[in-house]
């Protein structure tokens, strides 16, 4: 089965991010597929710029979902709405528009959005 | 054919969710997906005509976008009870494909592969 979340908020403020993380890495320890759509202030959570004191690195923990084989991109319009351009994404996050969204959507067997 | 529902849960003005909603919810039709959108909560007042949302400086009407939803072969429902909480008449609203009482959401919910929330 594939399973894809949408997360629309950034990271820290709310949980949401941590809440489709935990959710795709334990689908991907089943055996299944993630993939993972970050929309309006959730593109925040790829970026490469985040140094949190002493803290879990949102940005690092995007990233190893990738390199877990996940699938995950980001609403390029809504990235360059708060300035946030590709040399500061994390290492294998895609810039996607809306038709990418649809077929994200189209392929997973469940998607679902969590947001504000 | 695979499901999906949209609820707009927002107004249309004071932050962006329900206009997000609508870019999401203009893509599925053409994915092959059969797309649901209904209009709940404070969302039903994105049906209202009449609101004048370019004073905001947005470029359309929600209400009016929101009236396009058929042109995307969206199918647009409005959760009656949300409309009767807020003292909002039917012939308020813009046109739509039909009513959803509050016992009809929980199944339609379980039938959908995507739930997607604005």
């Amino acid at each position: 089965m594939k399973i894809g979340i949408m997360v629309r908020t950034g990271p820290y403020a709310q949980q949401n991010i941590d809440t489709a993380l935990s959710l795709l890495g334990a689908a991907l320890d089943m055996g299944h597929q993630a993939a993972l759509f970050l929309f309006e202030d959730g593109v925040i959570n790829a970026s490469g710029l985040m140094k949190p004191t002493g803290d879990r690195n949102i940005g690092h923990q995007v990233q190893e979902l990738v390199s877990r084989g996940a699938e995950v991109a980001i609403c390029g319009q809504c990235a360059n709405y708060r300035g946030l351009q590709k040399e500061h994404l994390v290492p294998g996050v895609k810039r996607a528009g809306m038709g990418q969204l649809g077929q994200m959507v189209a392929t997973c067997d469940r998607f679902f959005s969590l947001g504000p | 054919m695979k499901e999906a529902v949209v609820l707009i849960r927002s107004g249309p003005y004071g932050e962006a969710s329900a206009a997000e909603g609508f870019r999401v919810i203009m893509t599925l039709p053409a994915m092959g997906l059969g797309t649901t959108v209904v209009a709940l909560e404070d969302g039903v007042f994105c049906l209202v005509k009449g609101g004048d949302g370019t004073r905001l400086g947005w470029r359309e009407s929600l209400y009016k976008v929101f009236a396009q939803s058929s042109d995307y072969e969206a199918r647009l429902l409005v959760h009656k009870p949300s409309l009767l909480e807020r003292g909002i008449k039917e012939e308020e609203l813009v046109q739509h494909d039909g009513w959803l009482e509050e016992d009809e959401l929980p199944s339609l919910l379980r039938r959908a592969s995507v739930l997607l929330a604005f």
